[in-house]
């Protein structure tokens, strides 16, 4: 089994020029959390997802002083939210990627999983077209339904 | 104490090894300011070889006290770390910022004011990486609450650590250094320094508040965020509050007593850490692992470079050109004084100032024993009465204010900037070479002609 089989047939895909409110709406939408960021030729140019979101509202300070979490004012990450207002996908994409060929394996593919801690991951051909997402869930689903 | 064949080996170490030892030691400190590869690699790879090319040897390297790794500073480095370390984790220091943010009203100006003498005040019992990476934090999320752009308080808090960080034996890696090399204390260095360290602090605030007023302004309401804080929930251990403040100030008393217990800084910051460890009931392995060991490291393999320059004649060859140029002599050592000062100031705003002050200390010393005694002693083995000779006392200071305040000139002139740099820039408040130099310039210029001002009227008039 390789990784063709296993890509989801619904997977997220956006253009860099999508808002981050719509990027938002999409995953609200779907049970996916990541998305896959395309230019106008459909090819791969990065991933963002619900992590990267939370991650522009938590700021980095509270890293190295996490005591100060509990002295923010209410309302202050609905603030941060509507921050979102007009910024793009491709603020606060990930590029620097790793990805999946269609002909890899299932087992490396897990391993990918494992080693990148990663929930989804996107699959892309030989000229760096993307060609859907895989997640952890479509893996074990493939696996799960060749032994029943 | 001089080990056995020391002064010979100075003596014999012909052209060949004088340059090829010059040569590691150029090299080395090239790496070293290029920053392409880690200063700590590049200091122990070439320590070891100035002990394969038998430069050294391992004896003089690990066990001279002249030559070789300077332990008094190792261990009041690792032991003031493990201290500090332990009382970091209490958030008495983030309590401490929220509360003065809070006696401050809110009002973004006297909160900037607050911060940068906390932080003075702090660097010169911390080192100051410690103390920026305690108070920028603090700093960001107070700014961030109040909707207020971080730069001019992280800017004036690295200005203002490495001029707080400069007024004792324990403020600042360079004074470590000369400490241990000219035999100075604790109480030397708060006379001598701190005094000078007040005036530049009154000029810093003055000063900050003309660049920065008109850029403070915030509303009733974000005030009234800053009063609504209860900085109570930062203290998650209070009786680890109480233990820590307490161990951390008998060790500073310790220090200010050095005259009556008789005891080293190091020691004394060994048996605080010791203290610390047994009361807090915390895992030395995880309070272990807080400690900078890349920086201990550092220091150890730059000794035995240093070491390796000065056994060869490297040092002892500057320490001439030096008296050359400013002509110290037994009665007046003024010109060498200033020239010290300025030098140093502009050199440690292009260069490390640790590697300098290595550098720096061992060749005041050799200067002193050729003034003094016509060179009749073995490097580092001078007496006691020489290295504190009032003649020569303004030539440690003068170095130690030079090599510490020119850190503020530029953006890589001091380890706190770096720190203060980067955090800014990963909390999206990216503050480039040329703004931190706006600032930072003029303030290093401001400080080291106050310094030019003091060491005139404290010790030449």
């Amino acid at each position: 089994m390789n990784v063709r089989s296993a890509i989801l047939g619904n997977s997220l895909a956006i253009n860099k020029e999508t808002s981050v409110y719509d990027l938002v709406e999409k995953i609200l939408g779907t049970n996916q959390t990541t998305a896959a960021v395309l230019d106008d030729e459909g090819t791969l140019v990065g991933i963002v997802g619900a992590h990267d979101v939370l991650r522009r509202m938590v700021p980095a300070y509270l890293d190295m002083g996490a005591k100060l979490m509990d002295l923010i004012h209410d309302g202050y990450f609905e603030e941060k939210f509507a921050q979102f207002q007009g910024m793009k996908v491709w603020s606060i994409m990930v590029t620097q990627m790793d990805s999946l060929d269609p002909d890899d394996s299932l087992i490396k593919a897990a391993a990918m999983f494992v080693e990148k801690r990663r929930k989804s991951l996107p699959v892309i051909d030989k000229d760096g077209k993307f060609l859907g997402m895989v997640t952890r869930r479509s893996i074990l689903s493939k696996v799960f339904s060749s032994i029943q | 104490m001089l080990i056995s064949g020391e002064v010979e080996h100075m003596a014999t170490a012909g052209p060949g090894i004088f340059w090829l030892a010059t040569l590691l030691f150029l090299l080395a400190y090239v790496v070293i300011l290029s920053e392409k590869i880690n200063k700590t690699k590049v200091a122990l790879a070439g320590a070891g070889l100035m002990i394969v090319l038998s430069v050294v040897s391992q004896q003089e390297a690990f066990y001279s006290e002249h030559l070789g790794v300077d332990y008094n500073v190792i261990f009041l480095l690792i032991f003031m770390m493990i201290l500090v370390g332990i009382t970091s984790q209490s958030g008495v220091f983030e309590w401490t910022a929220v509360k003065l943010a809070k006696l401050a009203k809110g009002n973004p100006m006297t909160i900037m004011i607050y911060f940068v003498i906390f932080t003075a005040v702090a660097s010169a019992f911390l080192d100051n990486v410690t103390t920026v990476l305690l108070v920028a934090p603090v700093t960001l999320f107070i700014c961030d609450e109040q909707e207020l752009d971080p730069t001019p308080f992280l800017i004036a808090e690295a200005l203002s650590s490495n001029i707080g960080g400069t007024a004792t034996l324990i403020g600042d890696p360079p004074n470590l250094l000369i400490g241990s090399k000219a035999q100075l204390g604790f109480n030397d260095f708060l006379f001598n320094l701190g005094p000078a360290v007040v005036v530049m602090m009154i000029a810093l605030l003055i000063t900050v508040r003309i660049f920065f007023a008109k850029k403070l302004v915030s509303d009733e309401a974000k005030r009234e965020r800053i009063m609504k804080m209860d900085e109570s929930k930062l203290i998650k251990d209070r009786s680890l509050v109480i233990k820590s403040c307490t161990v951390l100030g008998l060790t500073i008393l310790g220090f200010c007593l050095h005259d009556l217990v008789h005891l080293q800084p190091a020691t004394i910051a060994m048996m605080g850490a010791a203290a610390l460890l047994l009361i807090s009931k915390l895992d030395p392995h995880d309070i272990l692992k807080e400690v900078e060991w890349p920086t201990v490291f550092f220091f150890i393999g730059l000794f035995i470079l240093v070491g390796g320059v000065v056994k060869v004649g490297l040092i002892s060859e500057l320490s001439k050109f030096v008296i050359n140029v400013t002509h110290p002599t037994e009665d007046n050592m003024f010109t060498t004084s200033i020239v010290m000062l300025w030098f140093s100031g502009v050199a440690s705003a292009i260069v490390d100032n640790i590697p300098y002050v290595a550098t720096m200390s061992p060749l005041v010393q050799d200067m002193a024993n050729t003034v003094f005694h016509e060179g009749a002693h073995a490097a580092g083995a001078l007496p006691v009465e020489t290295l504190h000779h009032d003649v020569l006392s303004p030539v440690w200071w003068a170095l130690a204010l030079g090599s510490c305040l020119g850190g503020n000139g530029t953006a890589i002139g001091a380890s706190a900037n770096v720190i203060v740099l980067g955090i800014a820039e990963r909390n999206g408040h990216k503050i480039s070479f040329m703004k931190f130099a706006a600032y930072g310039l003029p303030v290093m210029i401001g400080t080291l002609i106050i310094s030019t001002a003091y060491i005139v009227l404290r010790y030449y008039t």
